[in-house]
């Protein structure tokens, strides 16, 4: 049905990225010691799908609010962000402000709470239009349909002109697509678009997103505790544990043959459709919660290959080869 | 979440209830014990030494029949207390029973329930107190009635609120589908998770009970003199505004700050009552 | 009650909505015929709209049926007044979604799991509760804590202690793990698993997760605005579905093996639906499906509502294999 990407779409982690997060640091600003995320690096290249992928408070979505400046004022990050040539500091979020909804977009979870309930969609299509100087006001109507068209929507007339609550739930995340686009950002931050979708419209959904990176070449960076949809929408992923990535590479790579140990039980813990186990593969234990992150490898207390020097030695992110890196001990040790 | 987001709120909290209570605890012993703190006989004249500005003998002077003003005034924190009290209670006794049956009532008694506690709501609780005295005879207990009467309605209709509610909660769910009988459900889930707000609702109207007292009694309807009350106070020193200021500023004061404290000991009462902020 | 009768019959069932304000009826159930022999699990497959929930909730008694039959144990309970009822539908205990929305925040774990027992007129010793907690893999120091001081998983873990302790004959359970992450997802399952074949106990299993339905299940129903448009064993439903929507439905389940190899076939496998789903306030007339289905052959299938039919392997709602 779809056809491959042709825009390019590198494998290796870009050398000229459009967006570089260096060395984010993310802790609760009373004390910053406690942190949840800790020292990432983030590239994502011009019109490149990347993801983000972890389970609730790997620091995924933190991640993508310190980008944008969003943090809760509870939280402080720290680190840099470049977009192009431009380099911002992330303990700034004043200077982040402009980025948001111009170069850079987001789209959230659940597209119920994203809309004002009491202005037609087509209004709020037409406020975001107006705030970033589009169209003049007798063709910004205009636009507002032809965007509701661009992303899919049958009847964008009849759409531009209904409330939030009249749509469904697909409906509803497209016209947030279409208020994501409608200042032509060079990357979009998709926070689990789908999640609160039903399958089916979730499938429309995720098409319609890589129909526009592929069209637009506008890059993605696309946030998900769901390994299952990044195999089938993004190039590159990195994988998130209690605030550090473990694992970074092509998704190809990382999902037919894990290395960490931590990515490995991910992919085998689901069930799926094809085949029926008897037991699912699983994890012991929990996620430490952060402000009590064990010593040495923080996944060390959960993982079946843990030796005595993973619980001291803290794991550095190193490059195994093709292009993937990954922060764990043994890693090599496992190969076979 | 957004209650523990700034560290100055986290640090606040603690620190105002502490302040909050030990203001409570004063006002409730100076309620106890005004006949033992008080210097003077409250109702006792002194037709020689009228309108005295404070002084050593008087501390906050006296008024126009010469009467000690502290004294007055620990005595009218006494029957303020005890009508804001009372009124609570009965608001209490009335108000919770009623919520609940409203919140569980089905079919015709839910609407008769429901429509009941609007048309009080809907009266002016100002024209009701006025009628409820006029045919009860003004003094205290008619004092508490009328405010009683006033305050219920309010109260009747936060409680089914939070029974809808809660009755959805999966919890309770849960237990229906374990067979649960209904009055257990009701006594084991419904009605303690109702506590948080109904506590905070209480204080509110114990707040308004006590500007209720001043208002009716400041109008003659409420407490009869010569009995001190806050109420009685205001308009017994209001002749005198502009001479002797002291002797409106002071129960105008008193109010101020108990109301204010009995409104942030509500937020004290539902933070302690909710397991998930205890710590 | 017999050893041969079935846990659940349900026969024809329905139940409308009205809707508040407009008056509009909303038939969430259209006449849904299902059946959960002693000991197996059976799936409820749907999207929101389906009906699914509104089934469960018929089933575990918090909702009446507009119509139909309804039997537990053998014994028929629709339209039995609510008292008598709950007599007859002490064996069935319900998982719901949410885990910590599913224990009363003022309880400490003990009370909460010790409810069934106490509601069947049995004070239980604290060894038997601990013993219950110890059975979904909890430490007994959990048994004085509140919701709010554990995990989502281990919310759910007291639940599904709390269903177990009543010894139910079924157990439903609607959308049982998909509020917890992944890697907990399967340590909740394979508990669930462990207890459906320790005690033999039935469940109805609620899900939109085909493949956590498939790794539960025996018997599959896939349901569609109200209707059970296919049924059959989870091996063969999805190896080889008969129904358009089911086909839809397994075809645009997220799967790891979709990494695209680079051959440019990558993603040919998924069905991806036009148009939007209708509303259960105005189904479409002919089949349900029709408005965004795939395979449409004909007018037929705009004009005749088609017969839940039997098929080589189970029962399909569609013209096509008619």
């Amino acid at each position: 049905m779809t056809e491959t990407p042709t825009t390019p779409m590198t494998e290796t982690p870009p050398a000229d990225p459009l967006l570089a997060l260096d060395r984010v640091e993310i802790g609760l600003a009373a004390d910053p010691q406690v942190r949840a995320v800790d020292g990432l690096d983030l590239r994502v290249a011009p019109g490149e799908a990347v993801a983000l992928v972890g389970e609730s408070g790997s620091g995924k979505s933190v991640t993508a609010y310190a980008a944008l400046g969003l943090l809760a004022p509870a939280l402080r990050a720290s680190g840099t962000l470049r977009l192009g040539a431009s380099s911002y500091d992330l303990g700034d979020p004043g200077a982040l402000r402009p980025l948001r909804g111009g170069e850079i977009s987001m789209i959230f979870q659940d597209p119920g709470t994203s809309l004002n309930p009491v202005m037609t969609v087509g209004r709020q299509l037409e406020d975001v239009l107006r705030r970033h100087g589009g169209p003049p006001r007798r063709e910004r109507w205009r636009r507002v349909v032809d965007l509701l068209a661009e992303v899919g929507v049958a009847a964008p007339d009849r759409v531009a002109r209904a409330y939030p609550f009249e749509l469904s739930g697909g409906m509803r995340q497209r016209v947030l697509i279409a208020m994501a686009l409608s200042c032509e950002p060079r990357l979009l931050i998709a926070d689990e678009p789908t999640t609160a979708l039903d399958t089916t419209v979730q499938a429309q959904i995720m098409d319609l997103l890589m129909t526009l990176v592929r069209d637009r070449g506008m890059a993605m960076l696309f946030i998900s505790h769901d390994l299952g949809l990044v195999a089938g929408s993004c190039r590159r992923m990195y994988v998130m544990y209690a605030g550090r990535v473990v694992e970074s590479g092509p998704v190809a790579d990382v999902l037919r043959r894990p290395r960490h140990p931590y990515t490995k039980a991910l992919v085998g813990c689901r069930p799926t459709a094809d085949r029926r186990l008897a037991r699912l593969p699983s994890i012991p234990g929990t996620v430490p919660p952060i402000g009590s992150m064990p010593s040495g490898c923080r996944f060390a207390p959960r993982c079946p290959i843990a030796v005595e020097q993973c619980r001291t030695a803290d794991p550095e992110l190193r490059a195994v080869g093709g292009n993937v890196s990954v922060a764990c001990l043994r890693a090599s040790e496992e190969e076979s | 979440m957004a209650e523990r987001t700034t560290p100055v709120a986290a640090l606040l909290r603690p620190l105002t209830q502490k302040i909050t209570w030990s203001v409570l605890a004063v006002f409730v012993l100076v309620a106890a014990a005004a006949p033992l703190l008080a210097p003077y006989d409250p109702a006792a004249q002194d037709l020689r030494n009228t309108l005295m500005p404070p002084g050593p003998g008087h501390l906050l002077g006296t008024d126009e029949f010469g009467r000690d003003q502290l004294s007055r005034l620990f005595h009218a924190v006494r029957s303020s207390l005890l009508i804001s009290l009372a009124t609570t209670a009965a608001v209490a006794a009335a108000g919770i029973p009623l919520g609940l049956l409203a919140g569980y009532a089905r079919g015709f008694a839910n609407v008769v329930i429901a429509r009941a506690i609007d048309v009080g709501l809907a009266l002016p609780s100002l024209v009701l107190a006025l009628g409820l005295i006029a045919a009860l005879g003004a003094g205290m207990r008619s004092t508490v009635i009328a405010l009683a009467v006033g305050y219920t309605p309010y109260l009747a209709r936060v409680v089914r609120g939070v029974v809808l509610r809660v009755r959805q909660e999966e919890y309770v769910e849960s237990a229906r589908v374990s067979n649960v009988p209904p009055w257990r459900i009701a006594v084991r889930h419904v009605v303690p998770n109702t506590l948080g707000v109904t506590s905070v609702q209480l204080t509110l109207i114990f707040a308004f009970a006590v500007i209720g007292e001043a208002g009716l009694s400041f109008v003659g309807l409420g407490v009869q003199p010569p009995t001190a009350s806050l109420g009685n106070l205001l308009a017994d020193g209001s002749a005198h505004s502009l001479d002797l200021p002291i002797l409106t500023v002071a129960p105008g004061l008193v109010i101020a700050v108990l109301v204010i404290t009995l409104l942030f000991a509500g937020d004290g009462v539902r933070d302690a009552l909710d397991p998930r902020r205890r710590r | 009650m017999t050893a041969t009768s079935p846990v659940l019959r349900a026969a024809n069932l329905s139940r409308s909505f009205r809707v508040r304000g407009t008056g509009q009826e909303v038939r969430a159930l259209r006449g849904v015929d299902l059946t959960v022999p002693a000991g197996s699990a059976v799936g409820l497959v749907g999207e929101s709209g389906s009906g699914k929930s509104t089934f469960a909730r018929i089933v575990a008694g918090l909702l009446q049926p507009s119509s139909g039959e309804l039997e537990l144990m053998g014994t028929g309970v629709a339209g039995l007044p609510e008292r008598r009822r709950r007599r007859l539908a002490a064996p069935i205990q319900m998982i719901f979604q949410n885990p910590r929305a599913s224990l009363n925040p003022r309880l400490p774990v003990h009370r909460c799991v010790a409810e069934p027992l106490l509601a069947q007129g049995v004070r239980p010793a604290r060894q038997e509760v601990l013993g219950l907690l110890d059975r979904v893999g909890l430490p007994a120091r959990v048994a004085d804590l509140h919701a709010h001081e554990l995990s989502g998983g281990q919310c759910q873990r007291v639940a599904i202690a709390r269903a177990v302790a009543g010894r139910p004959a079924l157990i439903v359970a609607d959308e049982p793990v998909s509020a917890l992450d992944v890697s907990v997802q399967a340590l909740v399952l394979n508990l669930l698993k462990d207890i459906q074949e320790e005690s033999g106990t039935s469940f109805l299993f609620i899900s939109h997760d085909l493949g956590v339905v498939r790794f539960f299940c025996d018997e599959v129903n896939v349901l569609y605005l109200g209707q059970i448009v296919e049924r059959g064993d989870a091996e063969s439903v999805f190896a080889d579905p008969r129904h358009p929507y089911t086909e839809a439905l397994a075809s645009a389940v997220p799967d790891v093996s979709d990494v695209p190899d680079g051959s440019g076939a990558d993603r040919s496998r998924r069905i991806v639906l036009n148009g939007e789903p209708p509303r259960p306030e105005q189904p479409p007339p002919g089949c349900a499906f029709h408005t965004r289905c795939h395979r449409r052959i004909g007018p037929i299938c705009d004009e005749t509502a088609p017969e839940l039919l039997p098929t080589a392997t189970g029962l399909t709602r569609c013209h096509l294999r008619a």
